[in-house]
């Protein structure tokens, strides 16, 4: 009997509720890049005689970048977005693009190149990456309008 | 056999009146972390990337006393190949008798009192992480203790 007694104690003892218990909050992020262009560029001819996005000449382009994870980011030299005025030689012209990051993107610091470039990156909050178009020409430019294009790619 | 028959009633009585130990919290729903558009704050609040409240009832029995309800510091588990800096933040609202206590984010521990009439409280919990570096891709969990004692 006294065993019996001892028994239903127990149980009653084990049966209290718990005075403590933990939240939780779960998430899990898969590994991204994104990329926008809140501010697009505009060109304009320097005293040089290039047509540059460079200021005060234009204005540069900024582009965002969101990285979650290790991404690469490449960006292509500029091509015409659009058909050049009558009258543009093209002959001996080179089209150039610069950028430069800040915060972490401030490994991304590229002079004018013709070339295609890429830069490793982390992860990384929405960051700005300012971007610069420049044609030069020694042949000069016909009056008209120009459109560069500059490809940016972001991937893992 | 007056042992048993003591036992037995005092089991039957601890059955009815509740816990003899006063108030006690129940078990807290999931809570979910989704990502803000600027890549920096994971949070419940980011309800369009998955962010979700928790929400849990602390109870008090008929006859028990007035009650302090406590919450802990927020902790973070982050993935392996995360090395950020974060500030991880708890913000809850609770309601019950005698009791609307609205807490904003805080990264520090802390408490509240509810009157003895208050036989259930509701909290809604936030979760806030902020990491001005941004995220790794992984998994991340918040969590923070609940507690009650008597006063």
């Amino acid at each position: 009997m006294r065993v019996l007694g001892v028994v239903t104690g127990f149980t009653v003892l084990a049966a209290c509720p718990a005075l403590a218990t933990d939240v939780t909050f779960q998430g899990t992020l898969s590994g991204v890049c994104t990329l926008a262009v809140p501010t697009p560029g505009l060109l304009g001819l320097n005293a040089s005689g290039e047509l540059t996005s460079e200021p005060p000449a234009g204005l540069s382009a900024i582009v965002t970048v969101l990285s979650i994870g290790s991404n690469q980011l490449t960006i292509d030299p500029p091509v015409w977005a659009a058909a050049t005025p009558v009258g543009y030689d093209a002959t001996g012209e080179d089209l150039l693009v610069s950028y430069l990051g800040v915060g972490g993107l401030s490994i991304a610091n590229q002079a004018f190149t013709d070339t295609q470039t890429s830069v490793n990156i982390n992860s990384l909050p929405l960051t700005a990456l300012t971007v610069n178009a420049k044609v030069t020409n020694p042949n000069g430019f016909a009056a008209g309008n120009y459109a560069l294009k500059v490809v940016v790619t972001c991937a893992p | 056999m007056r042992a048993l028959i003591a036992l037995a009633a005092w089991a039957a009585l601890g059955a009815w009146a509740g816990p003899a130990l006063g108030c006690t919290v129940g078990v807290a729903t999931q809570g979910g972390l989704g990502i803000n558009g600027s890549g920096d704050t994971l949070s419940s609040e980011n309800v369009l990337s998955g962010g979700l409240v928790s929400v849990l009832t602390v109870t008090n029995g008929l006859f028990d006393p007035a009650y302090t309800v406590f919450v802990s510091a927020p902790s973070l588990v982050p993935p392996p190949g995360y090395h950020g800096t974060p500030t991880v933040l708890v913000a809850y609202t609770a309601a019950g008798v005698g009791v609307a206590k609205t807490q904003p984010m805080t990264a520090s521990a802390t408490s509240f009192d509810a009157p003895a009439a208050a036989l259930a409280v509701v909290l809604t919990l936030q979760s806030r992480i902020v990491s001005p570096d941004g995220f790794a891709s992984g998994a991340y969990q918040s969590k923070v203790t609940v507690t009650c004692a008597p006063q």
